[in-house]
């Protein structure tokens, strides 16, 4: 039981710190919950049956870090676009081509 | 049965000759599209939508011009520009021409339609990227049907349709010409909604978006609210994707007719 849950935490809190430092840092939030699930579950061994292990402050020092990213991209996030002149080049550039194309059309109404 | 048929084909057929009441040139929707995943929402892209008047020497059309750029966070990650193109009248929505030009994370496609109402048939032209990053072109003739249209068009026509007058339950059908092929595309009225916006609070027309004969757009699972006003503005869509779900929430709209 004890090593499943040093996996699987370790696993989650990893996987945390991932999706922390990507654009889908909320999503971080689904294993950080696992990885302190994990971490508790860790702390009853430790102190019911007194095995130790430092698997468990790794676990939480993990987490705590994505955690920490997420809430901080959460605050300071602002979404924005880039490069829209590029953008604005290139539909001026469609509209100019679809004018040529469309001067023998006439609508019929 | 067949005076059902008969007044149902007749409907469409009114619906698809219908006037255009509602978009009016300057007009500028901006969306934002989400993923959503267990509540969380995630902002991915920024969705416009806007029409603006085109010159010919002979005729003036009404451009539909809907794209997808992706927030510059996401740009590393799996970049978007996509570019769908309109071009019809201004008074029946009728298109004359589609272009959509779709990058998406280095996926390059081009599709051009050139409508011919009078023969019904479609010039189209696709350009792909190949991976050594050169382009081929595949030139094709496709014969339509009466009344189809593009996905832009389509969408425009949604908003242009007489909601008002129906009841809970009806549905409404267009041929929608898509990769070289028509599929049907069902809407289908749900009843009416308070949505709270970034343009305010509005009583909404729930509307369920299907695709007869997909497995992936079906049932009730992808919903469009367009306002309950004479303008019937799209404030909110949400849409399944394989893993969670999408949303489209409005940002601004300016330009509007009424």
């Amino acid at each position: 039981m004890k090593k499943v849950l040093v996996i699987l935490g370790f696993i989650a809190a990893i996987f945390a710190v991932v999706l922390a430092v990507t654009p889908l840092f909320k999503l971080a939030l689904f294993p950080a919950i696992l990885s302190v699930l994990c971490g508790l579950g860790l702390l009853y061994f430790v102190r019911k049956k007194g095995i130790k292990t430092k698997a468990t402050q790794y676990i939480f020092l993990l987490t705590i870090i994505a955690l920490a990213f997420t809430v901080y991209k959460s605050i300071f996030y602002k979404a924005e676009i880039a490069d829209t002149q590029e953008q604005e080049v290139r539909e001026e550039k469609s509209e100019e081509e679809a004018i040529e194309l469309l001067e023998d059309i006439e609508i019929d109404e | 049965m067949k005076h059902i048929l008969a007044s149902l084909s007749l409907l469409f057929s009114l619906s698809l000759m219908a006037q255009n009441k509602t978009i009016a040139f300057g007009e500028k929707l901006v969306f934002t599209a989400s993923y959503n995943m267990s509540g969380l929402l995630t902002d991915i892209a920024q969705v416009s939508m806007e029409t603006s008047k085109v010159s010919t020497s002979k005729s003036t059309l009404m451009r539909l011009k809907c794209s997808a750029t992706t927030y510059s966070s996401f740009d590393s990650f799996f970049k978007i520009r996509d570019l769908y193109e309109s071009y019809v009248s201004p008074t029946s929505l009728t298109p004359y021409l589609y272009k959509r030009e779709i990058d998406e994370g280095g996926y390059y496609k081009f599709m051009q339609y050139k409508y011919s109402h009078k023969t019904r048939t479609i010039n189209s032209l696709m350009k792909k990227r190949r991976s050594d990053g050169t382009i081929w072109e595949v030139k094709k003739n496709v014969n339509f049907s009466n009344g189809t249209k593009d996905l832009v068009a389509t969408l425009y026509t949604l908003r242009n349709l007489d909601i008002d007058e129906a009841s809970v339950g009806d549905a409404s059908s267009f041929k929608v010409l898509f990769d070289n092929e028509e599929s049907t595309i069902v809407f289908k009225y749900l009843g009416k909604e308070t949505i709270s916006s970034n343009i305010g609070t509005k009583e909404c027309y729930k509307i369920a978006i299907s695709l007869k004969g997909s497995d992936v757009i079906k049932g009730n699972a992808n919903i469009i609210w367009l306002t309950a006003d004479a303008n019937k503005v799209p404030v909110l869509a949400k849409f399944k994707i394989p893993v969670g779900n999408g949303e489209l929430k409005i940002k601004s709209a300016t330009g509007l007719k009424h």
